[in-house]
């Protein structure tokens, strides 16, 4: 008996040392006049006691990543309605319900879909805030299959914005169905937000969804070819409670479903 | 033996033949559940095959065992049983098991097909839709050897270290894919080894899974009063690069001061034994596991800006588990103790994983398995990053009709914050043929604040006194009334629960219940009533019932998850063929 202990004792205390590994430094590489950027649509509510600490942490990538991380916090869901007893507006909208409508709810909150993509060893594309800077890292050094610019004029008499989005074909995607779509997101919004340590009245909320401007299913495009050139214009209207200082227009384009897989992603503030 | 093999081969060269035939590419083992179908029905179709023509005489046994769960779901806002698909736009879910079981010649071959068609078993918040081999395995023992292939269900001791199982009621199947082998060292030790990723639904994690056991059993003799089982337990678990990349790139948004270097292994090892004494039993159990990287809920980290970030945080820890029981068992009394300390003791696939997912072990929980109502309305889950706890129960037989038990339950932080506590005393008496009559008052003391995450709550304090009576009619015909009243003033306030049950033996039993939130906190108040019936016949059991049921946290065995409100019908079968 004690031969096969012994034995068993020896394996067990075999060397188990490793070499270390490294933390990853640097932003990826990024070559040509486009860079492949990441979208991160969060899933937040303004009675999830967790979702600041994932503003938070989201915060820190776009300091880490700057524009090639574009955030879109979409307020919606179980810790959204009711809101708490102190918040004195409406951050939920019906783009935010669509949107649930067409993915779901997250099992957890906060959650974020990156890139609407279902990653190698996942089964949703809801991701909690453990994941959410490896998969940044790792789509952002992808080589860019087309490039999105955007235009933005802004009318403040008539609180209109009139958008043109040109999308350069990088790669031949001639066979793909793809689609643009552009959302109104809005930054710097003061309302009520439940904490781990109660409810904080003067919470900064961030990237908060306002509207799509194209459908929410997003716009069928013109097949994409090489060296390839098309203009989308949009335009719209926001209301008077909406800071136009703190509006920016992202626009993404996508696969269609079932996949959702976004392609590319850009953001630019209106004013 | 060797006839049989030889057979199967054969026949696995014609059928390879074939299938090549029809297809460009050879046939490739790969997990996916038509490969494994294939090569299970395959196996079937040789074994089956060779027994007909050769063992007429011996026959096998087949089992098969079908378990479904159907619900009709109907929106109801005013207690929050809206807004998911089902209530959308599906307005049907259901989960469906079929399991068969296979045994001759010394085999042992398994196949389920699980069926979820817009389930909210996965996740309570959305659909699922899938359909596939959920386990199949092949199990052989010959003389001192053995193996298992397949999808395995196995623990080392307690769990505690490593634990394959399911729970299907929480969606939970963690079974290992891989191999096992064990081997009969003599008559009084044996051993095992395994490795495998552990299951994901219909795939897999990809960090890999391994360990090694050794068990034995020492009895001077068949009739002697003392034994002793001693055991020991190894696993090792392997990040994939992917989980390791995904990790590192987190770890790299740290401040300084919060980094660290993960590893891709880590080791855990128990030492356990049972020894059992005349009415006396005693189990011990102490694991540790080496540095690792834990999730800590409820972290506190700072940004590049210096601000403090509460919440989620990886932390590289070490890790222990010391758990014992002790036993005595009379005829008039009986008495159990139970006691645990847990140190930063959570192993999963991979760190990133949260909540019952990618869970490779499992630590029991120290307080009683409630089954009433509002008694298993605060169940306790398991902390991993720590804490200590005792529970002691004792039984007390006063006359052969008259029991008496009193139970209680005590659950710290390492830091001495009151978790968790429990009292209860419940008389029983049964008067055979006649009556039982149950009455009983528990006290809970439940830290919310820790087990739901919800910031700057009370703990809660209940009182919670219950009646249970049955009554016999005569051998068939059964009244039993089930009331419940919980006191508290905090969380959702007090709550009163009714249930009245006729039973027809062996074949009927007709239910109505309804719980009411007699005193809230604040809302209103709701009836949640719930009627049905169950029908019994031979190995089949068949039930229809309509549940408004409340939205809560549900524990089953130390694991909770996140229940939904309910309203609608639900059909359940369980038979077995």
């Amino acid at each position: 008996m004690n031969k096969y202990l012994g034995l068993v004792f020896m394996i067990i205390c075999m060397s188990c040392s490793e070499v270390p590994v490294v933390l990853p430094i640097g932003s990826g590489p990024s070559t040509g006049a486009y860079t492949q950027n990441v979208l991160i649509e969060e899933y937040t509510g303004v009675r999830c006691q967790n979702c600041p600490a994932g503003a938070k942490t989201l915060e820190e990538l776009k300091i880490i990543h700057g524009e090639r991380l574009v955030i879109v916090s979409i307020h919606g869901g179980f810790f959204a309605q009711p809101p708490n007893l102190e918040n004195k507006l409406r951050l939920d909208n019906t783009s935010g319900q669509e949107l649930i409508n067409i993915f779901n709810q997250p099992l957890g909150y906060p959650s974020g879909m990156i890139n609407r993509k279902v990653f190698e060893s996942q089964s949703s594309r809801f991701l909690g805030g453990n994941f959410w800077a490896g998969y940044v890292q790792s789509e952002k050094i992808k080589a860019p299959a087309l490039g999105i610019e955007l235009d933005i004029q802004h009318t403040p008499a008539q609180k209109q914005i009139r958008i043109e989005c040109d999308v350069h074909g990088l790669m031949d995607l001639s066979g793909e169905p793809l689609r643009l779509s552009i959302c109104i997101v809005e930054n710097k919004i003061k309302d009520a937000q439940l904490t781990p340590t109660g409810v904080d009245t003067a919470y900064i909320h961030n990237h908060v969804l306002r509207t799509f401007v194209s459908s929410i299913q997003g716009d069928v495009l013109k097949p994409i070819v090489v060296n390839d050139k098309k203009t989308y214009t949009y335009s719209a209207t926001y209301p008077t409670m909406w800071n136009p200082d703190q509006l920016a227009i992202v626009a993404f384009i996508h696969n269609p479903g079932p996949s959702y897989e976004v392609i590319q992603v850009v953001e630019k503030k209106v004013k | 033996m060797a006839k049989l093999f030889n057979s199967i081969l054969t026949r696995t060269q014609i059928v390879y033949n074939y299938y090549k035939g029809f297809m460009s590419a050879p046939p490739v083992c790969r997990h996916s559940a038509s490969s494994a179908l294939f090569i299970l029905l395959f196996i079937f179709l040789n074994i089956h095959l060779y027994g007909q023509e050769q063992v007429e005489q011996n026959t096998g046994t087949f089992n098969v065992y079908l378990t479904t769960q159907a619900g009709l779901f109907i929106r109801d806002s005013t207690i929050g049983a809206s807004g998911t698909p089902q209530y959308d736009h599906q307005l049907y879910g259901s989960e469906t098991w079929l399991d068969t079981r296979y045994s001759n010649w010394g085999f042992d071959l398994g196949l389920r097909f699980d069926i979820y068609h817009n389930s909210n078993l996965i996740n309570p918040q959305a659909s699922f839709n899938k359909q596939g081999i959920g386990r199949w395995f092949i199990k052989r023992d010959v003389e001192k050897l053995g193996f298992e292939a397949g999808y395995i269900y196995d623990q080392i001791g307690s769990g505690i270290i490593y634990r394959a199982y399911e729970q299907r009621n929480l969606g939970l199947d963690n079974a290992l894919y891989g191999l096992k082998i064990n081997y009969q060292l003599s008559d009084r030790w044996r051993v095992k080894a395994f490795s495998g990723k552990q299951k994901k639904q219909f795939d897999t994690y990809e960090s890999l899974i391994k360990g090694i056991g050794i068990e034995g059993f020492l009895k001077k003799s068949d009739t002697a009063a003392f034994s002793w089982a001693p055991g020991f337990g190894f696993v090792n678990r392997t990040l994939d690069d992917g989980s390791m990349n995904n990790l590192l790139a987190t770890l790299a948004t740290y401040q300084k001061e919060d980094q660290f270097l993960p590893e891709y292994n880590n080791y855990a090892w128990t030492l356990y034994h049972q020894l059992l004494w005349k009415r006396w039993s005693m189990y011990l159990e102490s694991a540790f596991k080496t540095t690792d990287v834990l999730n800590d809920p409820n972290g506190n980290r700072k940004n590049a800006s210096g601000e403090n970030i509460l919440g989620p945080k990886f932390i590289n820890k070490q890790g222990h588990v010391i758990y014992g029981s002790l036993n005595y068992g009379a005829r008039a009394w009986s008495i159990s103790v139970e006691g645990k300390r847990t140190s930063y003791f959570g192993i999963r696939t991979r760190p990133q994983e949260e909540a019952n997912n990618g869970l490779i072990h499992f630590v029991p929980a120290m307080s009683r398995q409630n089954s009433y109502r509002l008694l298993s309305f605060y169940q306790p889950a398991t902390q991993d990053l720590g804490e200590i706890a005792f529970q002691g129960q004792v039984s007390l037989s006063l006359t052969d009709q008259w029991n008496i038990t009193a139970h209680h339950s005590t659950i710290n932080d390492l830091n001495g914050t009151k978790l968790y506590r429990e009292y209860l005393m419940e008389s029983t008496v049964i008067q055979s043929e006649d009556y039982t009559f149950i009455l009983g008052v528990q006290h809970q003391q439940y830290n919310q604040q820790v087990y739901e995450g919800k910031p700057q709550v009370p703990i809660v304090k209940t009182i919670t006194p219950y009646l249970d009576f049955t009554k016999q009619f005569n051998e068939t015909h059964a009244l039993r009334i089930d009331l419940e009243y919980m006191s508290t003033r905090q969380d959702q306030g007090s709550w009163t629960n009714l249930l009245v049950e006729y039973s027809i033996a062996p074949r009927w039993i007709f239910s109505a219940s309804d719980m009411y939130n007699i005193a809230p906190v604040k809302g209103r108040k709701n009836n949640y009533y719930t009627s049905g019936v169950v029908y019994s016949k031979d190995g089949t059991r068949a039930g229809i019932q309509y549940v408004r049921q409340r939205a809560g946290i549900v524990c089953t065995g130390g694991i909770c998850r996140y229940e939904p409100a309910f309203n609608g019908i639900k059909f359940n079968i369980e038979s077995r063929f």
